[in-house]
């Protein structure tokens, strides 16, 4: 049995990295402490998040080239297509649930 | 999105004695010079020459001690240092095993940049934990997909169990409990068709094999 790749489940962290690769350009590339920096993340949620998007092939992992000997190298992170697909079917099947709202004094907008 | 401040961090206790202890020697050291200095200068006074290199003489030592300790305790504090966040690093390299050690240069990489390396050192340990439960929930869960894909495998074990305290709770209540036990078998059965359900899991088709005739016959 061949074993499936993980599913995604669009928790408000994985949103944020996402939105956070959604909003930089290929040519800017992403690494693990850029992503705590940017979304205020801890590393104990980034790491795991990231392995799992690497694992459903949502993002795609290069290691830094030309780096000096005096710094070890990042781990460099770009949204795959099937990333960025896959997160816009499931953003647009989220904007079509219903949005429940509580409202103080019963009424609903 | 947040920007990185640094914050004014309050001395450890490794810092404060060390300092203490700078400041003990320091004491001791300075109380020495002053007796030595003036027992030199009233030797001055008296017109002997040689007072004044015992002057140099008595201060010499004090203060070499005095630069001794400082020395020591900014080289214990650089290893306090180092080891802050060496300590942590190799602690999450190890958790997180061999078959992830090409994170460990990302990780150092990481904790270069960071202004803040021994709490960033802290919740890399964290991410190596939640990785490796990660693997365990993907064993057991692999497991579980094993034992669902054939029906064999997932009523040989359950089926006997279910009769056992069927027979169980008649032996010591009745049959009146005992037939309450038929919802937990209806329960079971619902269950588990309901995590095939969830996890796309096809039972696999029971073994058959042709016969001499040209029948098929079921073997599990």
């Amino acid at each position: 049995m061949t074993e499936p790749a993980p599913k995604v489940r669009l928790t408000t962290t994985t949103r944020l990295v996402l939105d956070l690769f959604l909003a930089t350009g290929p040519d800017d590339p992403l690494w693990g402490y850029r992503i705590t920096e940017e979304t205020g993340l801890g590393p104990g949620i980034v790491y795991p998040l990231l392995e799992r998007l690497e694992k459903a092939r949502w993002i795609t992992a290069t290691w830094e080239t030309g780096v000096s000997e005096d710094r070890p190298r990042r781990r460099f992170y770009t949204l795959s297509g099937t990333g960025r697909q896959q997160y816009a079917a499931l953003r647009a099947v989220r904007e079509r649930l219903p949005r429940w709202k509580w409202a103080p004094g019963g009424a609903r907008h | 999105m947040r920007s990185v401040s640094r914050r004014r961090r309050s001395p450890s206790a490794v810092t404060v004695f060390i300092a203490a202890v700078m400041a003990v020697a320091a004491a001791i050291g300075g109380v020495m010079t002053v007796r030595n200095v003036v027992a030199a200068f009233t030797d001055v006074g008296t017109g002997n020459v040689a007072a004044v290199v015992a002057v140099v003489v008595a201060i010499a030592p004090s203060l070499s001690t005095v630069v001794d300790a400082g020395n020591l305790a900014r080289r214990l504090r650089r290893i306090a240092g180092r080891t802050r966040v060496a300590a942590p690093l190799a602690v999450a390299v190890w958790i997180n095993g061999r078959s992830r050690s090409w994170q460990a240069e990302d990780w150092r990489a990481a904790l270069t940049e960071s202004p803040r390396p021994s709490r960033y050192g802290l919740g890399l340990v964290a991410a190596a934990v939640q990785m490796r439960l990660y693997d365990l929930g993907g064993l057991l869960v692999r497991s579980a997909r094993w034992v669902l894909a054939s029906n064999r495998r997932t009523w040989w074990p359950l089926g006997p169990l279910l009769v056992f305290a069927a027979v169980n709770v008649h032996r010591s209540q009745g049959w009146g409990s005992a037939f309450y036990t038929l919802p937990t078998i209806i329960g079971f059965h619902i269950g588990v068709e309901w995590l095939r359900h969830r996890w796309e899991i096809t039972v696999k088709p029971r073994r058959s094999t042709e016969d001499p005739d040209g029948e098929q016959t079921d073997r599990a």
